[in-house]
């Protein structure tokens, strides 16, 4: 039987750096090929190569033999792609949202594509779209998210292609969404017989959808092999440090997630007052507990003074232009608490409300009805950490600048003289592992992981009497995602900072939080305690997002 | 081990970027600094006319009438024997001078009008921006027109009519830019850090806004020195000896075809400003695009 | 798209109000004095208490406005302060002038926009060189253009005409267009003639505003064709040309179509500098002659008319966005 897709040799570079090094792989027909890697390691790159996309671009020198369904093409050249490209090989992209023309309706794109109206709406029938002659008259800016997946997939499979590439289908939607669409194409890949190349930043996914992976690094293949073992057993560093920053339903939340990383590292044996090398040991041994870190005013929780306390808030926002100008209920009756030395984690799909409520407890917005109570006798107000870390500082100031900033805003720092508050801004860098070098940078200076730091030493510099994080992990490769997580734990065990956690992410939130408190559609659904997660989650609604996390 | 924490920095955004890196790279000998290095000479030219030219703007210089290039007339004379290049030179003095004073104050009561708007909100912001969107809505340069034509043609009257109409553009710019960095998240978060007030306005919010204002005003000179010599052509300027770039051109369009360069080189005058003030513009601009403001 | 048209005509008739509020304001308030261009430099003060009557200037302002209105909207534009004339005469026999002149000029330059848009996006040196002529044409004064056009194409090579709509006397058509005059009474060598006089204004008057079309264009293709659904439609097999078809020039001629409104206010302007240079006999010139008679009454009208004019091709604008993209529409 011919390979659907047979990759030799394929080396893709721009004018100064090297996208893909010498990859070779081959997918059978029916088969689902993983190839996973973190942002930057080739795989997008590798997808657009395979269907003829690299072709005679300027910058671009690609090499290599790329076989699709027994035809022997040349990614660097147009040749014979035509006829093969949209044909044997076709993609669903990530974002549907940019990926289909805003000024053309479903099924005049569909159309082109599956040729009759008929056709079209058997295909529309065929992603489980419910009502296809509504679709077909649609504009893409008029269906939902999933629905504009499912039109892709239909797009992309109308012509019976041999091999479907799906790059990262799943990574824009929703959880529950995202099941579903996975579960679609297993379906349509059995139906079909067709080879999946299966590209994705997301071991979860991978191991649910594909039979084989290769894990990209660099754009190198750094392991290959069957799922099951590859993701099990991993042979490789790189791979074996993936595999453990992935967090799952079973992560043992007691202790430091993922593999020892030297920054962390850094700053875990600044807080205990040991060698790095020791503590790296310990995480290694799994006897390291975050136990063992102890805020330094130790005493019990204090009594009916809650860090935060939200009773019967309720919001809404007009919507719509001149005319039909309506309110749209986002919160309605919402109750909610976080004690004294407690970590609570908000869990909810987008739209759920979760962002509105973090931001009414930081006070950037006020509720219509209800009451907001933050605890005040620390003195140091609530402080937030953001999603897009690098938007939140300001561009054209210093590092130092923006420390100095919020530490002469708070009480502690008003009464400080100039050389003991550069003594505090430098603690709190160490704090983050990052060193006092970072100050004088702007934030354009700085990596992705390290704008993230500053904004967290900026939030702490003085610890607040609250500090809210807004799904600041969800847009960070893995590993990067389990380092700011220990960060946050290590501040969250050594100051004894309460904090309210943020995500649509349920095992991400289980790691951070002491319990989890589910939202849906403005309204709290409930609270369970984050250990025995699983067994304690018994609304329909929290059930189904533990059922998406797929494990 | 080391850190793969630090890994995204030269993730996809650096490697897909440097495909388009070749045109890039040859943007550093860009026109934009032929350009600036052009504006210095044409403005030290425009200042200095006056010391440099042995002749006068207003007096005519008595030898040869409409006389071609000569080592005395380097553009010749026109029909009262003036020297073209003198009262060019002078022309060129009056335009810039003339379109800075109107884009800087238009920007400058736009950004007034825009900020006020966006800070205060509310019906303030309502009033003031259904003002300006009526202003946009007005074909600038015929209003204009109609108000130098009641004002009395004058320079001035061209000055004041063209600020009129062109105001409203960085009114709204600057509503705009301040709604949206006020609603940006690093003004939040420095909010949130327990910055307020006017430190919160004019450390994190205002300087977002002027590259924007600066970028506009900068590729508006140009068109405001068109507008100022469209103006004069059709005699809404200063009356005749005055030596508006405008107005000699159109008083020169009768000697078109035997002595050109009277009407000719008032006219490339009036294109070479704003050919350069376009350059320059269009350079800030890409500039400011490129630092990913 | 009921509800949006019904929206921007409303909008429309408020922005010509408006418009002619403040043209009625500047024209009265301005600092000329209309009775003394109505009757002369040294007029008895008996003559000049019967003019401000006869004009209505002894009436309150806001009554004034309300006639004028009045007026205006029955068609009745008042007399020209120098001509004694109804302006409403003057403006209807110079019209059609006009008009063949902005059609031409506006046709023009967006056939310029569309054939440079192709050259603006050529790479290498070569587009580095076709960009900075095209920079330079679209910097230029239409004076500039219209100059060294005449100096070209009549003074060396005796190509066009110098000046006025035809060589042969007014055309006798019921148009007023004297192209179409030409073809539609068969004389083609007439129509011809027309045409060989619009050539040179119409270039003068289109070209800045082609170019910038042009560079609009150019981007917004450029965009389109970086865009997420252009790698789309790549991936599913569509040829390059069959993608600009499709998808690369709807997408790009929303902003060219917003670009194309703002230019016919420049195009309007320039197109009075125009008329005076080749002596057309149009609204432009009748505003310059207005304007050097200090005739405040004709330089309102039709900075008025040329407004509205203005006004209403960018409601049509509007509307032909909405009809572009279906996301204005359906908002």
């Amino acid at each position: 039987m011919t390979a659907a897709l047979s990759v030799a040799s394929l080396s893709v570079n721009y004018t100064r750096t090297t996208a893909v090094d010498d990859v070779s792989f081959t997918i059978e027909p029916g088969q689902c090929f993983g190839l996973v890697g973190e942002s930057g390691s080739g795989k997008s790159t590798i997808g657009l190569a395979v269907q003829g996309l690299l072709t005679d671009l300027r910058g671009v020198t690609t090499h290599g033999t790329v076989t699709v369904a027994g035809t022997p093409l040349d990614p660097s050249k147009e040749t014979g792609w035509r006829g093969v490209r949209g044909h044997r090989v076709t993609t669903v992209f990530q974002d549907p949202m940019s990926s289909l023309d805003p000024t053309m309706t479903i099924g005049r794109l569909l159309g082109l594509v599956a040729g009759s109206t008929a056709e079209s709406t058997r295909w529309l029938e065929e992603v489980e779209i419910r009502e296809p002659a509504t679709v077909l008259r649609s504009y893409p800016h008029q269906l939902s998210g999933g629905m504009r997946q499912r039109v892709m997939i239909a797009l992309a499979l109308a012509r019976r292609p041999s091999l479907l590439i799906a790059d990262e289908p799943t990574t824009a939607l929703d959880v529950s969404v995202q099941a579903q669409i996975l579960k679609l194409l297993s379906r349509e890949r059995e139906q079909l017989g067709c080879g999946v190349l299966f590209i994705t930043h997301d071991l979860g996914v991978a191991r649910a959808v594909c039979d084989e992976v290769a894990v990209l690094r660099e754009g190198k293949i750094v392991e290959h092999g069957s799922t099951a073992v590859t993701l099990e057993n991993p042979q490789n560093p790189y791979t074996q440090r993936l595999v453990a920053s992935r967090l799952t339903l079973h992560s043992d939340r007691g202790r430091p997630v993922g593999l020892p990383e030297a920054t962390v590292v850094a700053s875990m044996a600044e807080a205990r007052g040991i060698q790095d090398a020791d503590l790296e040991r310990q995480w290694t041994e799994g006897s390291l507990r975050w136990s063992d870190f102890r805020a330094e005013d130790e005493g019990g929780p204090r009594a009916g003074a809650p860090a935060l306390e939200l009773a019967k808030v309720k919001k809404s926002f007009s919507t719509g232009g001149f005319g039909r100008r309506h309110r749209k209920d986002v919160l309605h009756d919402v109750n909610l608490r976080v004690g004294t030395r407690e970590s609570v984690a908000l869990v909810g799909e987008s739209g759920s409300g979760k962002s509105t409520i973090l931001r009414i407890a930081a006070g950037l917005e006020q509720p219509d009805t209800g009451d907001v109570v933050v605890d005040r006798r620390r003195g140091e107000g609530v402080q937030v950490i953001f999603q897009d870390a690098g938007a939140s500082l300001t561009p054209w100031l210093t590092v130092r600048s923006l420390l100095m900033e919020r530490l002469g805003n708070t009480v502690t720092g008003a009464g400080l003289d100039r050389s003991q508050r550069e003594a505090h801004l430098r603690t709190a860098l160490e704090r983050v592992a990052l060193p006092a070098s970072v100050l004088d940078a702007k934030p354009a200076g700085l990596s992705g992981g390290q704008r993230q730091r500053v904004a967290i030493a900026r939030a702490v510099v003085v610890p607040p009497s609250l500090l809210l994080c807004d799904e600041p992990t969800s847009a960070l490769d893995v590993s990067l995602a389990c380092s700011v997580l220990n960060l946050l734990n290590l501040l969250r065990h050594d100051l004894g900072l309460p904090m309210l956690f943020v995500t649509h992410d349920l095992a991400a939130a289980r790691v951070i939080a002491d319990r989890v408190v589910v939202i849906s559609q403005g309204a709290i659904v409930e609270s369970v305690p984050s250990d025995d997660l699983g067994a304690a989650i018994t609304s329909d609604y929290g059930r189904r997002l533990l059922d998406a996390v797929l494990s | 081990m080391p850190s793969s924490a630090e890994t995204d920095a030269s993730g996809p955004a650096a490697t897909t970027s440097s495909s388009a890196g070749a045109p890039r790279a040859r943007r550093k000998v860009t026109p934009e600094t032929v350009a600036l290095a052009a504006l210095v000479i044409v403005v030290l030219l425009a200042l200095l006319g006056p010391l440099l030219s042995p002749y006068a703007t207003d007096v005519p210089s008595g030898t040869p009438y409409l006389a071609p290039f000569s080592g005395g007339h380097w553009l010749g004379t026109d029909n009262l024997g003036f020297d073209v290049l003198t009262r060019v030179l002078a022309g060129t003095r009056i335009s810039l001078f003339a379109a800075l004073v109107v884009t800087g104050g238009s920007a400058l009561l736009g950004l007034l009008i825009g900020a006020v708007a966006g800070f205060v909100g509310g019906w303030v912001d309502s009033l003031l921006m259904r003002i300006t969107d009526l202003f946009l809505a007005f074909p600038a340069t015929i209003v204009a027109m109609a108000i130098v034509a009641a004002l009395g043609p004058s320079l001035r009257s061209s000055m004041i009519g063209i600020a009129i109409v062109w105001w409203p553009l960085y009114a709204r710019i600057a509503r705009g830019e301040i709604r949206r960095a006020a609603g940006s998240l690093h003004v939040e978060a420095a909010r949130m850090s327990g910055t307020h007030g006017a430190r919160l306005m004019l450390r994190h919010t205002v300087p977002t806004v002027m590259p924007t204002v600066l970028v506009t005003a900068s590729l508006d000179i140009g068109g405001v020195i068109m507008t100022l010599a469209a103006l004069a052509f059709i005699g809404l300027g200063s009356p005749a000896p005055s030596p508006e770039l405008g107005l000699m051109s159109s008083a020169g369009m009768q000697y078109l075809l035997d002595s050109w360069w009277i009407p000719v080189f008032p006219a490339v005058a009036v294109g070479l400003l704003s050919l350069i003030f376009n350059y320059l513009g269009d350079g800030l601009r890409s500039v400011l695009r490129a630092r990913g403001a | 798209m009921l509800r949006f048209t019904l929206s921007r005509i409303g909008s429309l008739v408020i922005v010509l109000f408006a418009l002619s509020v403040l043209i009625f304001v500047v024209s009265r308030f301005g600092g000329g004095d209309p009775v003394h261009a109505y009757v002369g430099g040294n007029a008895s003060p008996d003559a000049i208490a019967a003019a401000r009557t006869r004009l209505g200037l002894d009436q309150p302002v806001v009554v004034q406005y309300w006639d004028y209105l009045t007026r205006l909207l029955q068609g009745d534009l008042g007399l020209s302060l120098s001509t004694k004339r109804p302006v409403a005469d003057e403006l209807s026999s110079r019209l059609p002038a006009t008009l063949e002149l902005a059609v031409v000029t506006v046709i023009l330059s967006i056939v310029i926009g569309l054939v440079l848009a192709r050259a603006y996006s050529l790479r290498g040196r070569a587009g580095g060189i076709i960009r900075f002529v095209l920079f330079s044409a679209a910097s230029a004064p239409a004076f500039l253009i219209a100059t060294c056009g005449l100096l070209l194409f009549f003074g060396q090579l005796g190509w066009l005409p110098v000046a006025g709509r035809t060589s042969y006397g007014a055309s006798s058509g019921l148009s007023g267009f004297y192209v179409l005059d030409g073809l539609l009474t068969g004389n083609i060598l007439y129509a011809f003639d027309a045409l060989k006089h619009l050539i040179l204004p119409a270039t003068a008057a289109s070209l800045g505003p082609g170019v910038a079309l042009a560079r609009v264009l150019a981007d917004g293709l450029d965009t389109s064709l970086r865009s997420g659904y252009a790698r789309t439609a790549r991936s599913l097999g569509e040829t390059e040309s069959q993608l600009l078809r499709r998808h690369g020039l709807r997408n790009a001629a929303g902003p060219v179509l917003s670009l194309l409104g703002v230019q016919i206010g420049m195009m309007l302007s320039s197109l009075v500098v125009v008329e005076q240079i080749f002596s057309w006999n149009g609204l432009g010139q009748y505003l310059v002659t207005a304007i050097n008679a200090a005739d405040t009454n004709s330089v309102a009208t039709i900075s008025l008319l040329l407004g509205a004019v203005y006004v209403v091709v960018n409601t049509l604008v509007d509307l032909g966005l909405a009809v572009l993209d279906p996301r204005v529409r359906l908002s």
